[in-house]
């Protein structure tokens, strides 16, 4: 079953065109990477999920997305409600820095249910910060600020304030470049868990990552799609050339 | 070496020159205390609470003028506040790009136009229209609170307020113009992949985010309606008296200082006006200094 179908899509920056008429689609409940050189349209093409890219000055966008049945590029659709379906985690954590760690996980969930009482949102805070494998180092110190936290921590809260909404997909971009190797070693292993909850789609430039955790990858070149298969066989029986001359670091 | 004998010499100037500030900042102070000290040792602690201002017997209270004085700078910063915000929420995240530019340079021009133009603009134009328009205008819908008691006689509270509210927009909404847009991006496009609308990204994220840098600014403007002398001097009306009407003529501590130093003969009248000046020296620093905490505390917490 598709989640995600990308038909015909292309993407600009002013006059810069960024992805070239790519298509392809991700399964539900898979992990999906997406790996190639940086600045070959990666984050763009994320962005292009949420329609965040829009957003960018000078920014356009042409194509169908499929969310399930709904193209997300269709006039009549409301990209609030989109991004609402669709969470996103950014390469640099980037927690609301005037709101505490406890309303910055409720910050999603209370824009669609106003009405919660102290409880239902405790068990929300909760739930998402357990899902995101970040309860027990912070349960004593919701009230604090974000920037107490270390960046590996706040990326794990970034998580779970993406998760509280309780997207049906996750798209993170990079979200371990900026942390050390053991916080990296926990997100990884909160992405295996999350795969029961939520479909995602990891952009990474680190292979080793994709290997360990994507079921399926992508490679992208210059704006266009190179190659997409079982991540095993990406990695160990690639059909393309250029994909191989990646994977072995011919160049990168 | 060469290199350390310089870096030496920078560091004496940079020490030497904000001496230089602090000593110029102290020296005021003290003249000021200095020339207040006839009138200090006549009326003691009565001054701050005495509402007679007579040359002619030499008794000096500042009551009038203090509470001048604040009343008209806060309604400034009240009526000035919202829209300053609102013009500084306009610029940075609503507008398209020339008018952000147009707006911008307008505000600046206002900033700059010195403050005798306002006086005139606000006393031919602004107080008949006090007079005959608006002051009716609120008395028919608000006549009933005591603030709009009596006949609007175009110069006064209400007047100099207006004034001095239009003088300090744009100190406040360019400030917070700037605060806005220092907001990163970053922190707005987690709103907006969260499914906030932008309405809600400005309201929750940008909002929040400026709002200790927003209340600075109103501060600032704040400082600048204690302060400003010369326009509203020309419509305050110049009436040594207290009113609760915002109708009513009354004084400032700078409109007293200004119309009445130029004549200032005897000592202790002299010594009265240098007091007041004191009493606002005092009252700008206090606020500021507040302020100045308050945000400082806001920053150690986030
Ligand atoms: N905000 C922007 N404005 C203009 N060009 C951009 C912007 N962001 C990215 N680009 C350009 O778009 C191309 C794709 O960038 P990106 O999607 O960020 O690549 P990746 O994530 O794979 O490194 C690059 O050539 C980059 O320089
Ligand atoms: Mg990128």
């Amino acid at each position: 079953m598709d989640k995600i179908r990308v038909e015909n899509l292309n993407a600009w920056f002013g006059f810069m065109h960024v992805l070239k008429n790519i298509n392809l689609s991700f399964k539900e409940k898979y992990i999906s990477a997406i790996i190639g050189p940086s600045g070959c349209g990666k984050t763009t093409l994320l962005r292009c999920f949420n329609r965040l890219h829009e957003l960018s000055p000078g920014a356009r966008v042409e194509g169908k997305i499929f969310l399930d049945d709904l193209n997300i590029y269709e006039k009549d659709v409301d990209p609030v409600i989109v991004r609402r379906r669709i969470g996103m985690v950014f390469q640099r954590p980037n927690l609301f820095s005037n709101m505490t760690i406890y309303d910055n996980v409720i910050a999603g969930y209370i824009l669609n249910n106003k009405r919660l009482s102290k409880a239902e949102k405790d068990e929300i805070v909760e739930g998402s910060l357990r899902l995101a494998g970040i309860w027990e180092e912070v349960k004593n110190r919701l009230r604090e600020y974000p920037s107490s936290l270390s960046g590996g921590q706040q990326q794990r809260v970034c998580i779970a304030r993406a998760l509280a909404v309780q997207p049906e997909v996750l798209l993170m971009d990079e979200p371990t470049s900026a942390l050390d190797p053991i916080s990296t070693y926990r997100i990884e292993e909160t992405i295996r868990e999350l795969k029961k909850e939520v479909t995602i789609i990891i952009v990474t430039h680190n292979m080793q990552q994709a290997a360990r955790v994507s079921d399926e990858t992508v490679f992208m070149y210059l704006g266009e799609v190179i190659e997409i298969g079982p991540t095993a066989e990406i990695f160990t029986n690639p059909k393309k050339k250029l994909t191989e001359e990646y994977i072995t670091g011919k160049f990168g | 070496m060469s290199k350390n004998i310089g870096d030496k010499i920078f560091k004496g100037l940079a020490i030497f020159a904000s001496l230089l500030l602090i000593l110029l900042v102290i020296s005021l102070f003290l003249s000021l205390v200095i020339y207040s000290i006839p009138s200090i040792k006549k009326f003691g602690f009565k001054f701050l609470i005495d509402k007679i201002w007579d040359p002619v017997a030499d008794k000096y209270g500042a009551l009038p003028a203090i509470y001048g004085t604040l009343v008209t700078s806060f309604l400034a910063l009240l009526i000035a506040f919202p829209i300053s915000i609102g013009i500084a929420i306009f610029i940075s995240e609503l507008a398209p790009i020339f008018l952000k530019r147009l707006f911008s340079f307008i505000i600046e021009l206002l900033g700059a136009i010195p403050s005798l133009i306002y006086g005139m603009w606000g006393l031919f134009v602004l107080a008949p229209l006090v007079q005959l328009k608006i002051g009716p205008f609120i008395q028919k819908i608000l006549g009933f609170l005591p603030f709009f008691q009596g006949y609007p006689m175009g110069v006064g509270y209400l007047t100099a307020g207006i004034i001095l509210s239009i003088m300090i927009i744009p100190t406040i909404s360019s400030l917070s113009r700037e605060i806005l847009m220092a907001v990163p991006i970053d922190q707005r496009e987690a709103g907006y992949a969260l499914g906030m609308t932008k309405w809600e990204v400005i309201s929750k994220v940008v909002l929040g985010n400026a709002r200790s840098g927003i209340f600075a600014a109103g501060i600032l403007g704040l400082g600048r309606a204690l302060g400003e002398a010369v326009a509203v001097t020309m419509v305050i009306g110049n009436f040594h008296d207290i009113s609760i009407s915002l109708f009513s003529p009354g004084v400032t501590i700078t409109s007293v200082i200004i119309n009445q130093f130029a004549e200032a003969t005897g000592e202790l009248k002299l010594s009265a006006l240098m007091e007041l000046a004191l009493i606002l020296f005092l009252t700008t620093f206090l606020i500021m200094g507040f302020a100045r905490y308050y945000i400082l505390k806001r920053i150690v917490k986030e």
